[in-house]
């Protein structure tokens, strides 16, 4: 299936997470890209076996959780986090960036931009 | 009076085949809560995609994970060919179908055997890979390799089967169907069987949809979703009904993955008596144009999201992939807490965890 993904605001994207929940739709994932200067973030959904998707451009601080309205975003959020160096606010659980990395992993490996989120010291590798 | 206690569960562990760590929080013997850990196979593949071409990647996304290394491979090809525009030959498309399906049955049989193993019943466990090796030699014959076959090539695929493989593979298959006929009467009916896994792990139909379970974790929950049904590769010219069951439990999903072995037999008899002669690629030149695509199919632990976004060159600029056993982790955490320590190896098997694919 070809993308066609529509942009949302930020401000909106909760409002607009929860039309899909509450219309009975599945979460299936979200997908970060490396913009610029920014990141892009798709959020998939499916209803039976169609796919919607919305898609955000943030520069990776402060983006809205949606694990409180599907909790299962929280893995795919938990991993965003720390691959990519994105924070969630309001995540369900937030693993602390133990959940795909290890302690002497590289931070954000997957960010093209330096964006460091150290919670356990040291430095960026 | 009960304490509460803290318990590590892995990496290393005797029922994990791949490594997962969980921090198990029990109240005596009952789990109340449970957080995993993973990245000790983390390979950072996905960012593979921006340093080799894109037929290269095809080479890399089958080493994803082993056991669901041809429907890797195939999902990968199928995203790329959309992009392009290509069209695959229809007796590609029957032979990609054949590949997957003798991969969904090795791997079931491969986690039959780890499950039955789990909880202590090593003679099932002997003898569902003993059958397992029969596939294994199908896929040796047909592919030159028992597990990463690399048969999916951008266009379609590189190897054939002929008449006389197909006549042996059709015999071949009648035997570890019989065979699988003695398995099923333990998988279904044993005692032991029975008590590990009948009302161990419930997991509601609500509850699977709500946390975005996917495969037999999901129609072990009554959930009706089966990409296969969307008609992709040949599934298009085969007859056969998704396999769901309603209880939720170790035992409902264990039933499901059963029948699709049985399933997969006859999927692939199918195939083989209406695969039609032909070309079995066609040449791909070219990049792929720029622009975004998303393909899915059914893996054996079930849905596989590939996501690819292209600039026009021979690079990718993104590929990311949602494997099933990700998608599934939400679902083992819900069914962890409440559940008995004995039971933890048995509930993270059933949803049959690919560590290598969940890290990629």
């Amino acid at each position: 299936m070809i993308v066609n993904s529509r942009e949302v605001e930020i401000s909106n994207l909760k409002s607009e997470v929860k039309k899909y929940h509450d219309g009975g739709y599945r979460f299936v994932t979200e997908t970060c890209l490396n913009l610029e200067d920014k990141f892009k973030i798709i959020y998939t959904f499916a209803i039976g076996y169609d796919l919607e998707n919305i898609h955000i451009i943030t520069d990776g601080k402060n983006v809205p959780s949606v694990s409180d309205i599907y909790s299962c975003a929280l893995a795919v959020e938990n991993e965003i986090k720390e691959l990519f160096g994105v924070e969630f606010d309001g995540l369900a659980v937030d693993f602390g960036g133990d959940f795909m990395l290890g302690e002497s992993s590289p931070i954000s490996p997957q960010a093209d931009i330096e964006i460091i989120r150290r919670e356990k010291g040291g430095k960026n590798e | 009076m009960s304490d509460k206690s803290t318990i590590p569960f892995g990496p290393q562990h005797p029922v994990l085949p791949e490594p997962i760590h969980l921090k198990l929080v029990v109240e005596d013997e009952k789990v109340v809560e449970a957080y995993p850990a993973f990245g000790f196979v983390h390979r950072g593949l996905e960012t593979l995609a921006q340093k080799k071409d894109f037929n290269q990647m095809v080479y890399v996304v089958e080493r994803v994970c082993g056991i669901c290394s041809c429907m890797h491979g195939q999902d990968y090809c199928e995203a790329i060919e959309e992009l392009m525009g290509v069209q695959v030959p229809v007796r590609a498309e029957y032979l990609r179908t054949i590949w997957a399906e003798l991969h969904r049955i090795h791997s079931h049989l491969l986690w039959l055997g780890l499950f039955a193993d789990a909880f202590g019943f090593e003679n099932l466990f002997m003898q569902t890979w003993k059958i397992r090796e029969k596939i294994m030699d199908i896929l040796e014959a047909t592919s030159g390799n028992r597990v990463i076959i690399s048969v999916n090539i951008v266009g379609g695929v590189r190897k054939d089967i002929n008449s006389e493989q197909a006549k042996w593979i059709l015999k071949e298959l009648d035997d570890v169907e019989e065979q699988l006929k003695d398995i099923n009467d333990v998988v279904m009916n044993n005692y032991t069987v029975k008590e590990r896994t009948v009302g161990i792990g419930v997991l509601t139909k609500e509850e699977a949809y709500e946390l975005g379970a996917t495969g037999p974790m999901a129609k072990g929950s009554g959930v009706d979703l089966d990409l296969r049904t969307t008609g992709y590769a040949a599934y298009k010219y085969l007859d056969f009904e998704p396999i769901v069951e309603k209880d939720g439990d170790s035992y409902a999903r264990n039933l499901v993955r059963m029948r699709e072995i049985f399933q997969s037999i006859d999927l692939i008899r199918q195939a083989l008596s209406k695969m039609p002669e032909g070309d079995i690629n066609v040449p791909v030149k070219g990049n792929p144009p720029a622009g975004e695509v998303i393909s899915r199919l059914e893996q054996s632990r079930g849905e596989v999201v590939y996501y690819i976004k292209s600039n026009g060159t021979k690079f990718l600029d993104r590929l990311r992939i949602r494997t099933p056993t990700f998608a599934n982790i939400p679902a083992l955490l819900k069914i962890l807490p409440g559940s008995q320590l004995q039971d933890v190896p048995v509930l993270i098997l059933t949803i049959d965890p690919c560590i290598s694919c969940t890290e990629r």
